[in-house]
């Protein structure tokens, strides 16, 4: 029994002497080299159980995907139709613009990264990336998905990866507006199982469908990034302030590569 | 030595399976805690030097896809498998009966997120991060971790016995 016990404390003085070693950095190569390394081997491991998970819901979805592929059909037309319009408006924006002397928008500096990892423990909503210090990136970089959809915010950087912070987490918020410009507020984590926009003003007019972008206001976000649209109101009289569900842009936890923008 | 060193490499085989697990279905609670049920499993079937030595290598892999502070893995398996050791050595327990091994199983799975909370609290309490949320930890999603953790139990217990043919 004593011997145990003697055992245990070499073991917990192992684990103290891992975190001091990783306090100071030293340890941050090992992981990183690991990290690539485990996620290098698995990929033979991915495409099956990603064929055996495609071929699973084929089997179980067939009805499902026929009525989708009509719908989505449907969409592919009524927005092939809405690209031509806005084609012509945004002709019409860069003409107007440049009467009016305007600095067009500046190409964001974006890094292609893959997520290597969700959270292990899926306790926190964290992603981890194959992109680090040594590709330029810092934290505080916004990291985005194609279309420009917020994903969430490096907050740990090492040599050869990065850790972000998902949107959805508790942890984070964002100054927000809708693209009508008629409500503003902060889009904060609901605990990664979804988005609240708050502090929208009693005054202002907040609708279902209104698509909500980032404001810009603070620097912590870029401006103009597209967080997700309003899927529910919640007003009430006895409140200050409209609070609204928001449903992201697109599911943070089942995304593959995503966009890092480097900050200057 | 020869033995500790196929123990660690069943283990890296359940942390390569889990660990391509969860990135094919990123988010999904039914996914089993592999290399946490089967240190649960060496901890009825190995010496206790041996089994700390496997509670190290499987701390560490965890640690590498780890959301949480550095040693939040190590932590909680240094706790609830250990724990799942002692509850099982429990005289009046000690059988390799179904429900007992589902107990260990049980323990172990329930007092590792609270183990994870623990250490978040104290790292977050010395400054280096922010405070963890409780519910982030304990929400009712666990009862899925559990009944898939303890739908493989039995299964891994039977596999390491093959394997080390006892």
């Amino acid at each position: 029994m004593g011997n145990n016990i003697f055992s245990l404390a070499i073991a917990f003085g192992i684990l103290l002497a891992l975190v001091v070693l990783n306090g100071f950095g030293a340890l941050s190569p090992i992981l990183d080299a690991g990290r690539v390394g485990v996620s290098f081997t698995l990929w033979p491991l991915e495409g099956v159980l990603r064929w055996l998970r495609d071929l699973g819901l084929a089997f179980f979805a067939v009805r499902d995907l026929v009525n989708q592929n009509d719908l989505l059909t449907r969409q592919i037309e009524l927005l092939n139709a809405d690209l031509a319009r806005f084609e012509k408006a945004a002709d019409e924006n860069r003409v107007l613009r440049e009467a009016l002397g305007f600095q067009s928008d500046s190409a964001l500096d974006l890094a292609a990264a893959e997520i290597l990892s969700f959270d292990y423990l899926n306790f926190s909503q964290n992603i981890r990336l194959n992109r680090g210090r040594s590709q330029g990136i810092k934290t505080g970089d916004n990291v985005i998905a194609p279309g420009s959809i917020l994903v969430g915010i490096v907050t740990e950087v090492t040599e050869r990866s990065c850790v972000v912070e998902l949107l959805t987490s508790s942890g984070q918020a964002a100054n927000a507006r809708t693209s009508s410009g008629l409500a503003a507020g902060i889009v904060r984590g609901e605990h990664g199982l979804g988005l609240i926009l708050d502090q929208v003003s009693l005054s202002e007019t907040l609708k279902i469908g209104d698509r909500v972008l980032t404001s810009g206001l603070g620097g912590k976000f870029l401006p103009n990034l597209y967080i997700g649209s309003v899927a529910e109101i919640q007003t009430r009289t006895t409140d200050l302030f409209q609070t609204a569900t928001v449903v992201p842009g697109a599911d943070l936890r089942d995304l593959q590569f995503v966009f890092i923008v480097k900050s200057p | 030595m020869k033995r500790l060193f196929y123990f660690f490499l069943l283990i890296f085989a359940f942390f390569w399976l889990e660990t391509g697990l969860r990135r094919v279905f990123p988010g999904n609670n039914f996914i089993p805690q592999l290399v946490l049920i089967l240190l649960v499993v060496f901890s009825i079937r190995v010496n206790f030097q041996e089994l700390l030595a496997t509670i190290l290598f499987g701390g560490l892999l965890g640690e590498l896809f780890s959301g949480l502070y550095f040693g939040a893995a190590i932590w909680s398996m240094l706790i609830c498998v250990p724990l799942a050791r002692f509850a099982w050595s429990n005289p009046t327990l000690r059988s390799f009966s179904l429900s007992h091994i589902w107990f260990i199983g049980l323990i172990a799975t329930a007092a590792y997120p609270l183990a994870a909370y623990l250490y978040s609290l104290v790292i977050s309490g010395l400054g280096f991060m922010s405070r963890p949320m409780f519910f982030n930890f304990y929400s009712l999603e666990i009862l899925w971790q559990i009944i898939a953790n303890l739908c493989l139990i039995y299964a891994v217990n039977w596999l390491v016995k093959f394997i080390f043919h006892e």
